[in-house]
């Protein structure tokens, strides 16, 4: 039969009158209630098949083409263990401990991890981290603009199983010294300041974390404040920020104004030649190059309103002068004056510089002004 | 009208006609770029200037050689071209407009050279 | 019609603009650049006559008739106008170009060594540095200031790309280029200012790359020059004594220097005497406190991609007080 020969206009009605059909079926079925959404009956059978090869098959295309960096640093690992114990314990429990019988009745419930560096490759871990999933109630990160703290988080969970034996040390379930006027740095968990930064007579939870103690207050507050408004990215401490109120904001900003530095033993770089060039770099600048010398804000005689450098560690000014580099730190008029300086370092200069002012002690503070850009 | 055949070549025609004018640009050409070279880049043992001028004086001389050679045998250089004109009166205008353009060239090629011996080799006079 | 015609007007009036001008070389007073204007004029009248003459005996060739073609074709015309006339014409300019241009001419000034000004073409504003005989070195930058009636030697160079110096009521453009170091002489015949400006495309902003040359008798220029090498003013006055802070704590010392004070960056211009310029950001702004505000603030407005980094970080009574400061350093 040729098809100039079939009926079409009956077989367009027949088509019409199954669409309209399944239409009036699905706007029954969804109307009426009959499918059941309560957790506590849990999925059919097929949703959950469904939804599972859908999720693998997600994650292993999308995190297919993601280079993995290094990531076996120490510091690393410490700033993911402790972003872990305050954003994600709440679901996923501490590694090898169990999962909260409450948060265990989610559907999907939250995995326990202690296996998760065996049973998935780094790629997927940061991608699940970074992205979050649907249908289930993982969140994504909380400001996708920092890739770089994500991969810290990654860089935890691939350690696990063998990360957990140290899980307490590495997250700082411990730290935060006494109570007393510490309180405020120490009270929900999330906020948990002593987890990552300094308390009295202890350093920072690895060297990724910034130091706090002796900093400017202006410029802790206006960091907290801009944490909180999201023009200074970071998913570590823009839910800490946002969950403190102003009043918390200030006091905790004059408790780590007021804090002394402690003198503690990090990773410094001995290497004389380098803190050579980091300093020829901090107190002369390059003028060639239009890089102003670091001192003429950072030195602590200036407004308060710059971070004094001195004492911080190396590897957190790397990461910050590295995160110029990609592009961030721009969303406020103080980050626009320092993107200019920033870009026009190269890998080495910043490496030099960051060494240079770790390897100078906390809280000193120059009485004359000690940078001339000079030809 | 003439066989196209028959007639010269365009480029021979030009060349011919502007033997004057080409010979004058090619002496400008050695003459400039050997004064920018040299005193950029410098001339060894000998002072520039000195060499500047001795060039110029060389190849001055060398393009007049040239002009008159050209001015007064139009006749070998039109063979040397393969520039032939058929008819006479073509053949003496082509001779005319030739040695009239090299009767300009002339006092340029001379000026030209002879400005090596005004103004300071290598200097701005400003 | 009288569409074309009121355009033709118009294009005319635009012409006749460049006629004068702080920045036009057809109102010259520098000694260079009134040989070139003589020697200009010249060879326009002259080129300007050659070319009607010829433009004349080409319509006639073409249209007139057979006796003007008989005419134009007599061989005296060709050998007189196309072969006698050139030579002679041309020989006479060249001797006269050679008389008034040439080292040796009486109309070239020869700088006396007592005032030399060296100009350092930075990405975009100037670096000027007088030197005097004694060899007190004075820096400033973005305006130069010249005694009337004494040639002085300017020494030109660049930092980072070539850069060409161009004032055209004083003289013509000289390349600055790095690593060479190319010298002009200029002399100014009256008092006056005029207006320079960068000549050789060298990025972004090129075209906000400008500065004033004023010109004063000899006494207030020695008088100028001697204030212009003394420090910086002191603040008086509440708003000016809070921008001198505001100015030595908020990182303008990394890349400013202001004389006399903490202030010793040299990667940026010398504010010591900002206040006293006939202009700011190198001739981009009139010199105001509004101008100031306008430049820390919205500076990559103002020139967009120039080096300074955008300042957006103080509150308008900072921005005040910092203008204040600024205006006051004269």
């Amino acid at each position: 039969m040729e098809l100039k020969d079939l009926p079409w206009t009956t077989v367009a009605k027949m088509a019409g009158a199954a669409a309209g059909g399944l239409v009036l079926a699905g706007a029954v079925f969804i109307l009426s209630g009959v499918y059941n959404i309560a957790a506590s009956t849990g999925h059919l059978q097929i949703t959950t098949w469904l939804i599972e090869i859908l999720r693998e098959r997600s994650i292993d295309v999308r995190s297919f083409g993601i280079k993995v960096p290094p990531l076996d640093e120490e510091g690393l690992i410490r700033l993911g263990a402790a972003h872990y114990e305050g954003g994600c314990v709440p679901c996923h429990g501490r590694p090898g401990e169990g999962i909260n019988p409450i948060v265990g009745g989610m559907l999907p419930p939250p995995p326990d991890l202690l296996d998760v560096g065996e049973r998935r490759p780094s790629e997927e871990i940061f991608w699940i981290v970074k992205n979050g999933l649907k249908y289930t109630g993982m969140p994504a990160w909380p400001d996708p603009r920092r890739e770089d703290e994500v991969w810290a988080v990654t860089a935890f969970l691939a350690r696990l199983p063998s990360a957990s034996q140290i899980y307490e040390d590495l997250a700082g379930v411990t730290r935060g010294g006494r109570s007393g006027d510490e309180g405020l740095a120490n009270a929900g968990v999330l906020t948990r300041c002593g987890r990552c930064h300094e308390s009295e007579g202890t350093g920072t939870n690895g060297d990724r974390i910034p130091r706090l103690a002796g900093l400017p207050e202006a410029y802790l507050l206006r960091s907290l404040r801009e944490y909180a408004g999201r023009t200074r990215a970071s998913g570590a401490m823009e839910p800490v920020a946002d969950l403190l109120s102003e009043r918390e904001r200030r006091e905790l900003a004059a408790h780590y104004a007021r804090l002394r530095p402690p003198a503690v033993e990090t990773s410094i770089s001995r290497d004389p030649e380098q803190l050579g060039r980091g300093q020829a770099i901090a107190t002369r600048g390059i003028p060639r190059e239009q890089v102003p010398a670091c001192m003429n804000c950072h030195s602590g005689r200036q407004s308060p309103d710059f971070p004094v450098l001195a004492g911080q560690n190396a590897a957190y000014i790397v990461g910050q002068l590295q995160l110029w580099h990609r592009g961030g730190r721009r969303g406020t008029g103080y980050g626009r004056i320092m993107a200019v300086v920033a870009t026009a370092l190269d890998q080495q200069q910043i490496e030099d510089v960051a060494a240079y002012f770790a390897s100078l002690p906390a809280g000193d503070v120059p009485q004359a002004p000690v940078a001339e850009s000079s030809r | 009208m003439k066989e196209p055949a028959k007639e010269a070549p365009t480029v021979s025609a030009i060349l011919f006609l502007l033997a004057g004018p080409i010979l004058w640009a090619g002496h400008l050409l050695l003459v400039y770029g050997v004064q920018s070279v040299t005193c950029v880049v410098g001339s060894g043992s000998v002072a520039p200037s000195a060499l500047i001028r001795t060039l110029v004086v060389l190849v001055t001389l060398g393009a007049i050689l040239l002009l008159c050679l050209a001015l007064f045998f139009p006749g070998r250089l039109a063979h040397m071209l393969r520039y032939q004109t058929p008819d006479r009166d073509n053949h003496v205008f082509s001779v005319r407009v030739e040695r009239l353009l090299i009767l300009l060239s002339l006092p340029a090629v001379i000026w030209s050279g002879a400005a090596a011996f005004l103004l300071d080799a290598c200097g701005l006079s400003r | 019609m009288s569409l074309a015609r009121s355009v033709a007007a118009f294009l005319l009036l635009l012409a006749l603009q460049g006629c004068s001008g702080v920045q036009s070389a057809l109102d010259p007073s520098g000694t260079e650049a009134e040989r070139i204007d003589t020697l200009t004029w010249l060879l326009i009248v002259f080129s300007t006559t050659v070319f009607l003459a010829v433009g004349l005996i080409t319509a006639a060739a073409l249209r007139g008739g057979g006796r003007w073609r008989a005419r134009l074709a007599n061989e005296r015309l060709v050998i007189g106008g196309g072969v006698v006339f050139p030579i002679v014409a041309l020989t006479l300019l060249l001797g006269y170009g050679f008389y008034l241009m040439g080292p040796g001419s009486p109309a070239a000034a020869r700088a006396d060594g007592q005032l030399r000004i060296e100009v350092v073409g930075e990405r975009w504003w100037w670096r000027v540095t007088y030197v005097d005989e004694t060899g007190r070195r004075v820096e400033s930058a973005n305006e130069i200031r010249l005694p009337v009636g004494r040639p002085v030697q300017v020494e030109l160079t660049s930092a980072d790309v070539i850069h060409s110096f161009w004032i055209p009521r004083l003289a013509g453009k000289l390349d600055m280029i790095p690593g060479r170091t190319n010298r002009l002489t200029l002399q100014v015949a009256e008092a006056g200012i005029s207006r320079g400006q960068c000549a050789e495309y060298c990025g972004g902003p090129h075209a906000f790359m400008s500065f004033f040359a004023i010109a004063m008798p000899e006494d207030q220029f020695t008088a100028w020059l001697d204030r212009e090498a003394g420090d910086a003013r002191n603040p008086s006055g509440e708003d000016q004594v809070a921008g001198q802070a505001l100015f030595l704590s908020s990182g303008c010392v990394a890349c400013h220097r202001v004389r006399g004070t903490e202030a010793q960056g040299t990667i940026g211009p010398d504010l010591t005497h900002v206040g006293s310029r006939h202009s700011l950001a190198a001739a981009t702004l009139e010199n105001d406190p509004d101008a100031f505000v306008r430049w820390i603030r919205d500076g990559q407005h103002v020139k967009p991609e120039n080096l300074m980094p955008p300042y957006e970080i103080f509150t308008d009574g900072e921005l005040r007080q910092l203008a204040a400061y600024l205006d006051q350093l004269r």
